[in-house]
């Protein structure tokens, strides 16, 4: 299917390696931890940590919460590494996603801050920066009030910028599910955030 | 049987709110039922998955709604190039435990079933089921 350029960047741009040759590189690495090399776990943390991280900041919209989560993440890997037969990227997923609900059901926020991130802006003027880091705001308060699986679908489709297929293989859910979580998505943050912005 | 007496699953179809407002001040449910959108905002998901272009969006849907996409995007583009801090990478190697994994405890590994496994178990199984058999039949 042709695929058109739209406001949204609709190819994986961050995507875990997904070839086959990557999954067997994979698989020996783990075998290398298992057998004691406790430095070549580093190899699967730099490997994955960026899309997780994200996924992570994109549910939480706290820098500091999404670390935390990485971290305990990562070390439960560690500590049942033993137990992973099929894809890692797959399985460490699935670990980090269930964090960020687990968080998100201990958790009552009312507020999000943005401050800690030291992201660069593209934005050429001070007063578009200014008016940027508002609308950041804006937009974390907006997703806070999603319920946690259309925000996980938004986030995953638009923030990590996936595909509605490799969603579905990392959700375990249908490709017409997560459409329409992320077209639900989309309209109540359009309601939430229209009169200030559209 | 308790009754329902939520007045609210009482309600005809007609009493649905309808409205972009209503559907925010009720909860977000996961229902996978079609939205019964406009042909406007179908066009818009269309162009924001990248099935059609900018300018079909233009066309069919608000220019409103275009760009507030676009600037969405514009900030969720920089969300996109997020790295993981530096430091974490070093926090997460320091946390981990001295010692290797623990191996997968018996009950937990895979186990193959071949052909000669599965005739073995099944043989295995009739000789215990005769023996438990002829012990019970001994006992009488």
């Amino acid at each position: 299917m042709k695929r058109y350029t739209s406001g949204v960047k609709t190819t994986s741009v961050i995507v875990a390696p997904r070839a086959a040759d990557s999954q067997e590189a994979d698989h020996e690495v783990i075998g290398r931890v298992l057998q004691g090399d406790r430095n070549a776990f580093g190899m699967l943390i730099r490997r994955y940590s960026d899309p997780l991280y994200r996924h992570a900041l994109g549910m939480t919209g706290s820098p500091d919460v999404a670390e935390d989560i990485l971290q305990a993440s990562f070390i439960k890997a560690y500590q049942h590494l033993a137990e992973v037969h099929g894809r890692f990227d797959a399985w460490i997923f699935r670990i980090v996603a269930n964090g960020c609900k687990d968080w998100l059901k201990n958790i009552r926020r009312t507020h999000l801050s943005y401050e800690e991130d030291d992201q660069p802006s593209a934005f050429a003027t001070p007063e578009e920066d200014l008016d940027r880091t508002e609308l950041r705001s804006d937009l974390d308060r907006a997703l806070a009030q999603l319920a946690p699986s259309l925000r996980e679908a938004f986030v995953m489709k638009h923030v990590e910028g996936r595909s509605y297929e490799e969603m579905a293989d990392l959700l375990g859910t249908t490709v017409g599910a997560l459409k329409m979580r992320v077209h639900r998505a989309r309209e109540a943050l359009q309601v939430l955030l229209e009169e200030k912005y559209a | 049987m308790l009754d329902n007496l939520d007045p609210r699953e009482r309600r005809s179809e007609a009493d649905t709110p309808k409205s972009r407002e209503s559907s925010v001040a009720r909860p977000l449910s996961d229902r996978e039922v079609p939205l019964a959108g406009d042909p406007g905002t179908a066009t818009l998901n269309a162009w924001l998955d990248g099935e059609v272009p900018e300018s079909e969006a233009r066309t069919r849907a608000t220019a409103r709604d275009v760009e507030f996409w676009l600037r969405i995007e514009k900030e969720v583009e920089v969300r996109r190039e997020a790295k993981t801090p530096v430091h974490v990478y070093r926090q997460i190697m320091e946390a981990l435990p001295e010692d290797a994994p623990p191996a997968l405890p018996w009950f937990k590994r895979q186990v193959t079933v071949t052909p000669m496994v599965a005739m073995a178990a099944t043989a295995g199984a009739v000789a215990v089921g005769m023996a438990i058999g002829a012990a019970l039949t001994k006992g009488r």
